[in-house]
Protein backbone atom coordinates (compact mmCIF):
# COMPACT_ATOMS: atom_id res chain seq x y z
CA UNK A 1 0.00 0.00 0.00
CA UNK A 2 1.41 3.19 -0.87
CA UNK A 3 1.64 5.13 2.57
CA UNK A 4 2.43 8.47 2.47
CA UNK A 5 2.96 10.23 5.93
CA UNK A 6 2.30 13.20 7.03
CA UNK A 7 2.21 15.12 9.99
CA UNK A 8 -1.20 15.11 11.76
CA UNK A 9 -4.33 15.64 9.71
CA UNK A 10 -4.39 19.35 11.72
CA UNK A 11 -2.00 21.56 10.47
CA UNK A 12 0.63 22.20 12.65
CA UNK A 13 1.87 25.40 12.26
CA UNK A 14 4.26 26.94 9.31
CA UNK A 15 7.78 25.94 11.65
CA UNK A 16 6.55 22.45 12.50
CA UNK A 17 6.08 23.15 16.55
CA UNK A 18 3.89 20.74 17.44
CA UNK A 19 2.17 22.89 20.30
CA UNK A 20 0.72 25.47 17.72
CA UNK A 21 -2.70 24.15 17.30
CA UNK A 22 -3.12 21.80 19.65
CA UNK A 23 -4.76 22.55 23.08
CA UNK A 24 -4.87 20.08 25.85
CA UNK A 25 -8.25 18.61 26.37
CA UNK A 26 -9.05 20.23 29.95
CA UNK A 27 -9.31 23.36 28.73
CA UNK A 28 -11.33 22.79 25.56
CA UNK A 29 -15.17 22.57 25.30
CA UNK A 30 -16.70 20.17 22.79
CA UNK A 31 -19.41 20.24 20.30
CA UNK A 32 -21.47 17.06 19.72
CA UNK A 33 -21.85 16.14 16.23
CA UNK A 34 -24.26 13.91 15.28
CA UNK A 35 -22.87 11.86 12.68
CA UNK A 36 -23.79 10.58 9.52
CA UNK A 37 -25.43 7.00 10.42
CA UNK A 38 -23.90 5.08 7.63
CA UNK A 39 -19.81 6.28 8.77
CA UNK A 40 -20.75 5.33 12.42
CA UNK A 41 -21.97 1.72 11.96
CA UNK A 42 -19.91 0.36 9.20
CA UNK A 43 -18.56 -2.48 10.61
CA UNK A 44 -14.73 -3.11 10.25
CA UNK A 45 -14.79 -6.38 10.59
CA UNK A 46 -11.45 -7.66 10.00
CA UNK A 47 -10.30 -5.76 12.65
CA UNK A 48 -12.61 -7.48 14.96
CA UNK A 49 -11.79 -10.62 14.38
CA UNK A 50 -8.45 -10.05 15.41
CA UNK A 51 -7.88 -12.64 18.56
CA UNK A 52 -7.24 -10.68 21.99
CA UNK A 53 -5.54 -12.07 24.92
CA UNK A 54 -8.25 -12.93 26.99
CA UNK A 55 -9.83 -15.21 28.81
CA UNK A 56 -13.40 -16.03 29.85
CA UNK A 57 -14.74 -17.67 33.23
CA UNK A 58 -17.99 -18.73 32.53
CA UNK A 59 -20.23 -20.81 35.42
CA UNK A 60 -19.47 -24.75 35.25
CA UNK A 61 -20.89 -27.72 36.11
CA UNK A 62 -21.54 -28.20 39.87
CA UNK A 63 -20.63 -31.68 41.37
CA UNK A 64 -22.48 -33.28 44.58
CA UNK A 65 -19.56 -34.18 46.63
CA UNK A 66 -22.48 -36.41 48.68
CA UNK A 67 -22.76 -37.99 45.63
CA UNK A 68 -20.87 -39.94 42.91
CA UNK A 69 -18.37 -38.74 40.17
CA UNK A 70 -17.89 -40.64 37.55
CA UNK A 71 -20.38 -43.21 38.32
CA UNK A 72 -18.71 -44.21 41.88
CA UNK A 73 -19.31 -42.59 45.19
CA UNK A 74 -17.19 -39.45 45.56
CA UNK A 75 -16.24 -39.93 48.67
CA UNK A 76 -15.72 -43.58 50.29
CA UNK A 77 -14.60 -43.64 53.71
CA UNK A 78 -11.94 -46.88 54.37
CA UNK A 79 -11.81 -49.17 57.04
CA UNK A 80 -14.03 -49.89 60.01
CA UNK A 81 -15.34 -46.71 60.99
CA UNK A 82 -19.25 -46.01 61.18
CA UNK A 83 -20.39 -43.75 59.00
CA UNK A 84 -23.60 -42.47 58.31
CA UNK A 85 -26.26 -41.27 55.86
CA UNK A 86 -26.69 -38.07 54.22
CA UNK A 87 -29.45 -36.29 52.94
CA UNK A 88 -29.42 -33.23 50.20
CA UNK A 89 -26.17 -32.09 48.23
CA UNK A 90 -23.42 -30.30 49.17
CA UNK A 91 -21.85 -29.55 45.51
CA UNK A 92 -18.54 -27.86 44.87
CA UNK A 93 -18.91 -25.58 42.32
CA UNK A 94 -16.51 -25.01 38.94
CA UNK A 95 -15.64 -22.40 36.62
CA UNK A 96 -14.84 -23.32 32.63
CA UNK A 97 -12.26 -20.67 31.36
CA UNK A 98 -10.64 -20.35 28.08
CA UNK A 99 -7.75 -22.66 28.05
CA UNK A 100 -4.16 -20.93 27.38
CA UNK A 101 -4.36 -21.78 23.73
CA UNK A 102 -7.91 -20.73 23.43
CA UNK A 103 -8.51 -17.38 21.07
CA UNK A 104 -11.45 -15.04 21.27
CA UNK A 105 -11.99 -12.19 19.09
CA UNK A 106 -12.90 -8.94 20.11
CA UNK A 107 -16.98 -8.93 19.28
CA UNK A 108 -16.37 -12.40 21.64
CA UNK A 109 -14.77 -10.86 24.19
CA UNK A 110 -17.36 -7.83 24.23
CA UNK A 111 -20.21 -10.21 24.20
CA UNK A 112 -18.95 -12.26 27.21
CA UNK A 113 -18.73 -8.77 28.95
CA UNK A 114 -22.10 -7.43 28.57
CA UNK A 115 -23.24 -11.17 30.19
CA UNK A 116 -23.76 -10.67 33.61
CA UNK A 117 -22.95 -14.18 34.53
CA UNK A 118 -19.06 -14.40 32.52
CA UNK A 119 -16.20 -12.38 33.70
CA UNK A 120 -13.90 -11.32 30.80
CA UNK A 121 -10.24 -11.32 32.27
CA UNK A 122 -6.70 -10.73 30.53
CA UNK A 123 -5.24 -14.57 29.80
CA UNK A 124 -2.09 -13.61 31.64
CA UNK A 125 -4.03 -13.19 34.28
CA UNK A 126 -4.84 -16.79 34.51
CA UNK A 127 -1.61 -18.47 32.64
CA UNK A 128 1.00 -16.00 34.28
CA UNK A 129 4.37 -16.11 32.34
CA UNK A 130 2.90 -17.76 29.10
CA UNK A 131 1.86 -20.50 31.47
CA UNK A 132 1.40 -23.59 28.87
CA UNK A 133 -1.58 -26.03 28.90
CA UNK A 134 0.30 -28.76 29.99
CA UNK A 135 1.70 -26.76 32.94
CA UNK A 136 -1.42 -25.63 34.00
CA UNK A 137 -3.05 -28.83 34.31
CA UNK A 138 -0.23 -30.17 36.16
CA UNK A 139 -0.46 -26.82 38.45
CA UNK A 140 -4.51 -27.80 38.62
CA UNK A 141 -3.65 -31.40 39.22
CA UNK A 142 -1.46 -30.68 42.39
CA UNK A 143 -3.84 -28.08 43.81
CA UNK A 144 -6.59 -30.65 43.29
CA UNK A 145 -4.81 -33.43 45.45
CA UNK A 146 -3.30 -31.19 47.97
CA UNK A 147 -7.31 -29.94 48.93
CA UNK A 148 -8.25 -33.60 48.87
CA UNK A 149 -5.33 -34.47 51.94
CA UNK A 150 -6.59 -30.98 53.24
CA UNK A 151 -10.13 -31.40 53.82
CA UNK A 152 -9.59 -34.63 55.40
CA UNK A 153 -7.46 -33.28 57.73
CA UNK A 154 -9.61 -30.72 58.31
CA UNK A 155 -12.44 -32.60 58.40
CA UNK A 156 -10.72 -34.89 60.93
CA UNK A 157 -9.43 -32.36 62.96
CA UNK A 158 -13.22 -30.82 63.36
CA UNK A 159 -14.52 -34.27 64.65
CA UNK A 160 -11.84 -34.20 67.48
CA UNK A 161 -9.74 -36.89 65.33
CA UNK A 162 -5.42 -36.84 66.75
CA UNK A 163 -3.81 -36.06 63.56
CA UNK A 164 -0.42 -36.03 63.75
CA UNK A 165 1.68 -34.07 61.10
CA UNK A 166 5.04 -33.95 60.55
CA UNK A 167 7.22 -31.91 58.10
CA UNK A 168 9.45 -33.53 55.22
CA UNK A 169 11.20 -32.63 52.16
CA UNK A 170 9.19 -31.81 48.86
CA UNK A 171 12.38 -31.45 46.62
CA UNK A 172 15.82 -29.77 47.27
CA UNK A 173 17.02 -27.40 45.27
CA UNK A 174 20.08 -28.41 42.59
CA UNK A 175 23.22 -26.02 43.85
CA UNK A 176 21.12 -25.01 47.08
CA UNK A 177 22.25 -25.12 50.63
CA UNK A 178 20.97 -28.48 50.87
CA UNK A 179 22.01 -30.25 47.74
CA UNK A 180 23.48 -33.54 48.28
CA UNK A 181 22.66 -33.19 52.04
CA UNK A 182 19.20 -33.41 52.07
CA UNK A 183 16.66 -35.76 50.29
CA UNK A 184 13.24 -35.51 48.97
CA UNK A 185 11.01 -37.42 51.82
CA UNK A 186 13.38 -36.73 54.50
CA UNK A 187 11.30 -36.21 57.92
CA UNK A 188 12.75 -33.33 59.84
CA UNK A 189 12.48 -33.56 63.42
CA UNK A 190 13.85 -30.38 64.93
CA UNK A 191 16.05 -27.40 63.63
CA UNK A 192 18.61 -26.26 65.85
CA UNK A 193 17.50 -28.17 68.73
CA UNK A 194 13.89 -27.30 68.86
CA UNK A 195 10.98 -29.97 67.40
CA UNK A 196 9.02 -29.11 64.85
CA UNK A 197 5.91 -30.69 63.56
CA UNK A 198 4.80 -27.81 60.53
CA UNK A 199 7.05 -26.65 57.50
CA UNK A 200 6.17 -23.14 59.65
CA UNK A 201 7.61 -23.76 62.38
CA UNK A 202 10.80 -24.91 60.56
CA UNK A 203 10.74 -21.74 58.83
CA UNK A 204 10.61 -19.68 61.57
CA UNK A 205 13.48 -21.30 63.54
CA UNK A 206 15.44 -21.12 60.34
CA UNK A 207 14.65 -17.29 60.26
CA UNK A 208 16.59 -16.84 63.45
CA UNK A 209 19.79 -17.69 62.01
CA UNK A 210 21.92 -15.36 59.94
CA UNK A 211 22.06 -15.86 56.32
CA UNK A 212 25.67 -17.92 55.59
CA UNK A 213 25.19 -19.44 59.52
CA UNK A 214 24.74 -23.06 60.25
CA UNK A 215 21.73 -25.20 60.83
CA UNK A 216 21.47 -28.66 62.88
CA UNK A 217 18.96 -30.82 61.89
CA UNK A 218 17.77 -33.82 63.13
CA UNK A 219 15.80 -36.14 60.48
CA UNK A 220 14.37 -39.41 59.81
CA UNK A 221 15.22 -40.97 56.74
CA UNK A 222 13.60 -44.41 55.51
CA UNK A 223 13.34 -45.23 59.82
CA UNK A 224 16.63 -43.90 60.36
CA UNK A 225 17.71 -40.53 62.43
CA UNK A 226 20.69 -38.70 61.20
CA UNK A 227 22.05 -35.19 62.87
CA UNK A 228 22.88 -32.86 59.54
CA UNK A 229 24.99 -29.44 59.53
CA UNK A 230 23.71 -27.32 56.76
CA UNK A 231 25.45 -23.89 56.04
CA UNK A 232 22.13 -21.27 55.36
CA UNK A 233 22.79 -19.01 52.58
CA UNK A 234 20.88 -15.38 51.83
CA UNK A 235 17.69 -15.87 49.55
CA UNK A 236 17.99 -14.18 46.01
CA UNK A 237 15.47 -11.68 46.96
CA UNK A 238 16.19 -10.52 50.28
CA UNK A 239 19.96 -11.06 51.32
CA UNK A 240 18.66 -10.85 55.22
CA UNK A 241 16.82 -13.87 54.71
CA UNK A 242 18.52 -17.19 55.47
CA UNK A 243 17.75 -20.04 53.31
CA UNK A 244 18.37 -24.11 53.35
CA UNK A 245 17.17 -24.25 49.56
CA UNK A 246 14.22 -27.01 50.19
CA UNK A 247 10.58 -26.55 49.76
CA UNK A 248 8.34 -28.30 52.79
CA UNK A 249 5.50 -30.60 52.84
CA UNK A 250 3.31 -31.53 55.63
CA UNK A 251 2.60 -35.44 56.01
CA UNK A 252 0.21 -36.47 58.39
CA UNK A 253 -1.03 -39.63 59.78
CA UNK A 254 -4.62 -40.28 59.26
CA UNK A 255 -7.08 -42.16 61.34
CA UNK A 256 -8.79 -42.44 59.18
CA UNK A 257 -8.43 -43.00 55.60
CA UNK A 258 -10.99 -41.49 53.05
CA UNK A 259 -11.25 -42.46 49.00
CA UNK A 260 -11.58 -39.21 47.02
CA UNK A 261 -12.04 -40.03 43.12
CA UNK A 262 -12.49 -36.68 41.67
CA UNK A 263 -10.02 -36.05 39.25
CA UNK A 264 -9.45 -35.88 35.24
CA UNK A 265 -11.87 -32.90 34.09
CA UNK A 266 -11.96 -30.94 37.25
CA UNK A 267 -8.70 -29.35 38.68
CA UNK A 268 -7.69 -26.58 41.68
CA UNK A 269 -8.01 -26.33 45.10
CA UNK A 270 -11.47 -24.73 45.62
CA UNK A 271 -13.33 -27.79 46.44
CA UNK A 272 -11.40 -28.27 49.51
CA UNK A 273 -13.99 -26.80 51.51
CA UNK A 274 -17.27 -28.57 50.36
CA UNK A 275 -14.76 -31.92 50.62
CA UNK A 276 -14.41 -31.15 54.39
CA UNK A 277 -17.96 -31.16 54.82
CA UNK A 278 -19.02 -33.93 53.06
CA UNK A 279 -16.32 -35.60 55.02
CA UNK A 280 -17.77 -34.50 58.06
CA UNK A 281 -21.42 -35.06 57.25
CA UNK A 282 -20.51 -39.14 56.56
CA UNK A 283 -19.03 -38.99 59.87
CA UNK A 284 -21.14 -37.82 62.05
CA UNK A 285 -25.02 -39.00 62.99
CA UNK A 286 -28.20 -36.64 60.98
CA UNK A 287 -27.42 -34.55 57.90
CA UNK A 288 -25.58 -31.64 58.01
CA UNK A 289 -27.75 -30.04 54.92
CA UNK A 290 -31.44 -30.83 56.60
CA UNK A 291 -31.82 -32.25 53.11
CA UNK A 292 -31.43 -28.88 51.47
CA UNK A 293 -29.52 -28.42 48.13
CA UNK A 294 -26.24 -26.53 49.33
CA UNK A 295 -23.65 -25.76 47.05
CA UNK A 296 -19.94 -23.26 48.09
CA UNK A 297 -16.80 -23.25 47.10
CA UNK A 298 -13.56 -22.37 49.45
CA UNK A 299 -9.95 -23.45 49.65
CA UNK A 300 -8.99 -25.32 52.93
CA UNK A 301 -6.31 -25.92 55.27
CA UNK A 302 -5.44 -28.57 56.94
CA UNK A 303 -5.93 -26.44 59.95
CA UNK A 304 -9.77 -25.62 58.72
CA UNK A 305 -9.11 -21.70 57.32
CA UNK A 306 -11.05 -20.96 55.05
CA UNK A 307 -9.48 -19.56 51.91
CA UNK A 308 -10.57 -16.98 48.92
CA UNK A 309 -11.05 -18.76 45.59
CA UNK A 310 -11.47 -17.35 41.53
CA UNK A 311 -14.74 -17.03 39.87
CA UNK A 312 -17.46 -16.67 43.09
CA UNK A 313 -19.83 -15.00 40.47
CA UNK A 314 -19.56 -18.00 37.95
CA UNK A 315 -19.92 -20.33 40.34
CA UNK A 316 -22.83 -18.62 42.10
CA UNK A 317 -24.80 -18.86 38.67
CA UNK A 318 -24.12 -22.50 38.26
CA UNK A 319 -25.00 -23.11 41.37
CA UNK A 320 -28.42 -21.82 41.11
CA UNK A 321 -28.39 -23.39 37.29
CA UNK A 322 -28.47 -26.42 39.52
CA UNK A 323 -31.02 -25.14 41.82
CA UNK A 324 -28.92 -24.42 45.13
CA UNK A 325 -30.56 -22.83 47.82
CA UNK A 326 -27.45 -22.61 49.84
CA UNK A 327 -24.51 -20.81 48.82
CA UNK A 328 -21.25 -20.84 51.06
CA UNK A 329 -18.59 -18.17 50.33
CA UNK A 330 -15.19 -17.40 51.33
CA UNK A 331 -15.20 -14.44 53.69
CA UNK A 332 -12.82 -13.08 51.45
CA UNK A 333 -14.74 -13.53 48.39
CA UNK A 334 -17.91 -12.00 50.09
CA UNK A 335 -17.93 -8.21 48.31
CA UNK A 336 -17.74 -9.82 45.22
CA UNK A 337 -20.29 -12.07 45.70
CA UNK A 338 -22.53 -9.45 46.89
CA UNK A 339 -21.62 -7.70 43.79
CA UNK A 340 -24.95 -8.63 41.81
CA UNK A 341 -27.62 -10.79 41.78
CA UNK A 342 -28.09 -13.44 44.79
CA UNK A 343 -30.21 -15.75 42.40
CA UNK A 344 -32.64 -16.35 45.51
CA UNK A 345 -29.81 -18.34 47.27
CA UNK A 346 -28.89 -17.86 51.41
CA UNK A 347 -25.47 -16.70 50.76
CA UNK A 348 -23.04 -17.47 53.89
CA UNK A 349 -19.94 -16.42 55.27
CA UNK A 350 -17.39 -18.67 55.71
CA UNK A 351 -14.30 -18.38 57.56
CA UNK A 352 -13.44 -21.83 59.22
CA UNK A 353 -14.72 -24.92 58.35
CA UNK A 354 -16.35 -24.59 62.11
CA UNK A 355 -18.53 -22.01 61.37
CA UNK A 356 -19.72 -23.39 57.85
CA UNK A 357 -20.50 -26.78 59.70
CA UNK A 358 -22.40 -24.59 62.87
CA UNK A 359 -24.24 -22.07 60.11
CA UNK A 360 -25.13 -25.06 57.87
CA UNK A 361 -26.51 -26.92 61.57
CA UNK A 362 -28.86 -24.06 62.02
CA UNK A 363 -30.24 -23.82 58.51
CA UNK A 364 -31.14 -27.61 58.50
CA UNK A 365 -32.80 -27.23 61.72
CA UNK A 366 -34.59 -23.74 60.24
CA UNK A 367 -33.81 -22.55 57.10
CA UNK A 368 -34.58 -18.64 58.05
CA UNK A 369 -31.96 -18.90 60.37
CA UNK A 370 -29.96 -15.89 61.36
CA UNK A 371 -26.38 -16.84 59.81
CA UNK A 372 -23.44 -14.87 59.14
CA UNK A 373 -23.82 -13.79 55.33
CA UNK A 374 -22.43 -11.86 52.34
CA UNK A 375 -25.06 -8.93 52.18
CA UNK B 1 -12.62 -26.62 34.40
CA UNK B 2 -10.42 -25.12 37.00
CA UNK B 3 -9.41 -22.91 39.18
CA UNK B 4 -8.19 -19.44 39.31
CA UNK B 5 -6.36 -17.12 41.40
CA UNK B 6 -8.64 -15.27 43.96
CA UNK B 7 -9.77 -12.17 42.09
CA UNK B 8 -10.17 -10.08 45.65
CA UNK B 9 -9.11 -6.66 45.95
CA UNK B 10 -5.13 -6.17 46.60
CA UNK B 11 -4.36 -10.23 46.02
CA UNK B 12 -3.78 -9.52 42.25
CA UNK B 13 -4.20 -5.91 40.72
CA UNK B 14 -6.43 -6.53 37.33
CA UNK B 15 -4.74 -3.67 35.79
CA UNK B 16 -2.07 -1.85 36.87
CA UNK B 17 -1.61 1.61 37.17
CA UNK B 18 0.53 3.62 34.73
CA UNK B 19 0.66 7.06 33.28
CA UNK B 20 -0.76 5.40 29.76
CA UNK B 21 -3.33 3.57 31.59
CA UNK B 22 -4.49 7.15 33.61
CA UNK B 23 -3.75 9.44 29.61
CA UNK B 24 -6.57 6.45 28.17
CA UNK B 25 -8.64 6.88 31.10
CA UNK B 26 -9.01 10.42 30.97
CA UNK B 27 -9.94 10.51 27.60
CA UNK B 28 -12.16 8.42 27.72
CA UNK B 29 -13.69 9.96 30.53
CA UNK B 30 -13.05 13.30 28.79
CA UNK B 31 -15.03 11.90 24.75
CA UNK B 32 -17.86 10.38 27.28
CA UNK B 33 -18.74 13.34 29.04
CA UNK B 34 -20.11 14.77 25.85
CA UNK B 35 -22.41 12.00 25.22
CA UNK B 36 -22.66 9.44 22.55
CA UNK B 37 -23.30 9.77 18.78
CA UNK B 38 -19.90 11.32 17.88
CA UNK B 39 -17.48 11.50 15.68
CA UNK B 40 -14.34 9.66 15.64
CA UNK B 41 -11.51 11.64 18.10
CA UNK B 42 -7.75 11.82 17.58
CA UNK B 43 -5.50 13.28 21.16
CA UNK B 44 -1.83 13.57 20.99
CA UNK B 45 -0.30 12.22 24.03
CA UNK B 46 2.81 14.54 24.95
CA UNK B 47 4.87 14.63 28.44
CA UNK B 48 3.43 16.79 30.74
CA UNK B 49 6.68 17.64 32.03
CA UNK B 50 7.66 18.33 28.27
CA UNK B 51 4.89 19.99 27.53
CA UNK B 52 5.05 22.57 30.62
CA UNK B 53 8.71 23.00 30.01
CA UNK B 54 7.81 24.45 26.91
CA UNK B 55 4.83 26.31 28.18
CA UNK B 56 4.96 27.34 31.53
CA UNK B 57 1.88 28.92 31.71
CA UNK B 58 0.01 25.76 31.00
CA UNK B 59 1.00 23.90 34.44
CA UNK B 60 -1.58 25.26 36.40
CA UNK B 61 -3.75 23.10 34.25
CA UNK B 62 -2.03 20.23 33.27
CA UNK B 63 0.53 20.16 36.30
CA UNK B 64 4.07 19.45 36.64
CA UNK B 65 3.84 16.12 35.02
CA UNK B 66 6.27 14.91 38.18
CA UNK B 67 4.76 11.65 38.12
CA UNK B 68 5.61 10.86 34.43
CA UNK B 69 2.04 11.53 33.27
CA UNK B 70 0.79 12.42 29.72
CA UNK B 71 -1.26 15.02 28.28
CA UNK B 72 -3.80 14.62 25.69
CA UNK B 73 -4.10 16.92 23.13
CA UNK B 74 -7.05 17.02 21.13
CA UNK B 75 -6.77 17.27 17.54
CA UNK B 76 -8.73 18.93 15.10
CA UNK B 77 -9.76 18.26 11.71
CA UNK B 78 -10.06 14.56 12.67
CA UNK B 79 -12.04 13.61 9.26
CA UNK B 80 -15.48 11.63 10.75
CA UNK B 81 -15.84 9.20 7.25
CA UNK B 82 -12.91 6.76 7.00
CA UNK B 83 -11.30 7.36 10.25
CA UNK B 84 -9.33 4.10 9.80
CA UNK B 85 -7.84 4.84 6.44
CA UNK B 86 -7.01 8.35 7.52
CA UNK B 87 -5.15 6.69 10.17
CA UNK B 88 -2.61 4.96 8.00
CA UNK B 89 -1.60 8.00 6.31
CA UNK B 90 -0.98 10.23 9.32
CA UNK B 91 2.29 10.49 11.29
CA UNK B 92 3.62 12.62 14.06
CA UNK B 93 6.02 14.77 14.86
CA UNK B 94 8.88 13.53 17.47
CA UNK B 95 7.79 15.68 19.92
CA UNK B 96 4.43 13.45 20.57
CA UNK B 97 5.17 10.58 22.60
CA UNK B 98 1.66 8.73 21.82
CA UNK B 99 -1.76 9.08 21.02
CA UNK B 100 -4.78 8.26 21.46
CA UNK B 101 -8.33 7.44 19.34
CA UNK B 102 -11.59 7.29 20.51
CA UNK B 103 -14.59 6.02 18.06
CA UNK B 104 -18.09 4.76 18.22
CA UNK B 105 -19.06 1.30 16.69
CA UNK B 106 -22.24 -0.83 16.65
CA UNK B 107 -21.57 -4.12 17.16
CA UNK B 108 -23.37 -7.48 16.69
CA UNK B 109 -22.60 -10.55 18.35
CA UNK B 110 -19.58 -12.84 15.98
CA UNK B 111 -22.49 -15.07 14.40
CA UNK B 112 -24.54 -12.19 13.49
CA UNK B 113 -22.12 -10.10 12.25
CA UNK B 114 -20.99 -12.66 9.07
CA UNK B 115 -24.85 -12.97 8.72
CA UNK B 116 -24.83 -9.20 7.13
CA UNK B 117 -25.35 -8.56 3.80
CA UNK B 118 -22.26 -8.07 1.36
CA UNK B 119 -23.47 -4.32 0.21
CA UNK B 120 -22.73 -1.79 3.00
CA UNK B 121 -25.84 -0.04 2.46
CA UNK B 122 -27.52 -2.77 3.47
CA UNK B 123 -25.44 -3.73 5.68
CA UNK B 124 -26.00 -0.59 7.61
CA UNK B 125 -29.62 -0.90 7.68
CA UNK B 126 -29.65 -4.47 8.40
CA UNK B 127 -27.20 -3.57 11.03
CA UNK B 128 -29.29 -0.32 12.41
CA UNK B 129 -32.84 -2.62 12.78
CA UNK B 130 -30.84 -5.62 14.33
CA UNK B 131 -31.96 -6.51 17.80
CA UNK B 132 -28.88 -7.94 19.14
CA UNK B 133 -26.72 -4.51 18.01
CA UNK B 134 -24.94 -2.81 20.49
CA UNK B 135 -22.97 0.17 20.74
CA UNK B 136 -19.95 1.01 22.19
CA UNK B 137 -17.11 3.80 22.61
CA UNK B 138 -13.79 2.12 21.55
CA UNK B 139 -10.61 3.90 23.58
CA UNK B 140 -6.92 2.77 22.64
CA UNK B 141 -3.95 4.73 23.51
CA UNK B 142 -0.61 3.49 22.62
CA UNK B 143 3.42 5.07 23.11
CA UNK B 144 6.03 5.29 20.54
CA UNK B 145 8.42 3.93 23.51
CA UNK B 146 5.77 0.44 23.47
CA UNK B 147 2.56 0.13 25.39
CA UNK B 148 -1.06 0.23 24.63
CA UNK B 149 -4.27 0.52 26.95
CA UNK B 150 -7.67 0.11 25.77
CA UNK B 151 -11.07 0.81 27.04
CA UNK B 152 -14.78 0.13 25.96
CA UNK B 153 -17.63 1.50 26.94
CA UNK B 154 -20.74 0.71 26.27
CA UNK B 155 -23.85 2.59 25.43
CA UNK B 156 -27.63 2.09 27.94
CA UNK B 157 -25.85 1.02 30.26
CA UNK B 158 -26.15 2.83 33.91
CA UNK B 159 -25.21 5.90 31.67
CA UNK B 160 -23.32 7.03 34.60
CA UNK B 161 -19.92 7.98 32.85
CA UNK B 162 -18.08 7.22 36.05
CA UNK B 163 -20.59 3.97 35.65
CA UNK B 164 -17.54 1.27 35.71
CA UNK B 165 -19.76 -1.69 34.89
CA UNK B 166 -20.08 -0.32 31.69
CA UNK B 167 -16.31 0.56 31.26
CA UNK B 168 -14.42 -2.46 29.67
CA UNK B 169 -10.56 -1.87 30.08
CA UNK B 170 -7.34 -3.66 29.25
CA UNK B 171 -3.75 -3.99 27.52
CA UNK B 172 -4.56 -4.97 23.99
CA UNK B 173 -8.66 -5.23 24.03
CA UNK B 174 -8.80 -3.81 20.79
CA UNK B 175 -5.93 -4.55 18.77
CA UNK B 176 -6.95 -3.35 15.29
CA UNK B 177 -7.09 0.20 16.33
CA UNK B 178 -3.96 -0.10 18.47
CA UNK B 179 -2.26 -1.69 15.32
CA UNK B 180 -3.40 1.31 13.41
CA UNK B 181 -1.87 3.82 16.27
CA UNK B 182 1.14 2.07 16.51
CA UNK B 183 1.47 2.73 12.41
CA UNK B 184 0.80 5.98 12.82
CA UNK B 185 3.68 6.35 15.32
CA UNK B 186 6.32 4.61 13.73
CA UNK B 187 6.16 6.36 10.18
CA UNK B 188 8.37 9.12 9.70
CA UNK B 189 6.63 12.78 10.32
Amino acid sequence: MGRVSVTPPPPVGPDHDPWIGLEPTVSRRYVTVVVAALSTILLTIVAFLMPVPYATLEPGPVFNTLGEFNGEPMLTVEGDVQTYPTDGALDFTTVSVTGPDGRLSFTEALWAWFDPDVKLVPMDFLYPDGETAEESDARSAAQLASSKDSSTVAALRALDYEVPEQVSVADVAEDGASADVLEAGDVILSVDGTAVSTPQQAIDVVSTVSPGDPVTLVIDREGAQQELSITTRPAEEDPEVPRIGVSLASTFDLPVQIDNNVGDSVGGPSAGTMFALAIYDLLTPGSLTGGQRVAGTGEITPDGEVGPIGGVRQKMAGANADDAEVFLVPAGNCAEAADGDDFGMTIVKITTLDDAISSLEKLAADPDAKVPTCS
Amino acid sequence: MSDLPPTTDGVLELHPDSPLRRAALEVEQHVAEAGWDQPPRLFALVRTAELVAKQPELAAQVGDGADGSFTPIEQEGVPAEDFEDALTRLAWPDEVHGCAAVIERVMLPQDAAEDLPEDPEAAAAALAEHPERQEVRLVAAVLREGGSHSAVRRRGGTGEPSGDSDLLEGPELVPGLVALLDQTLAAEA
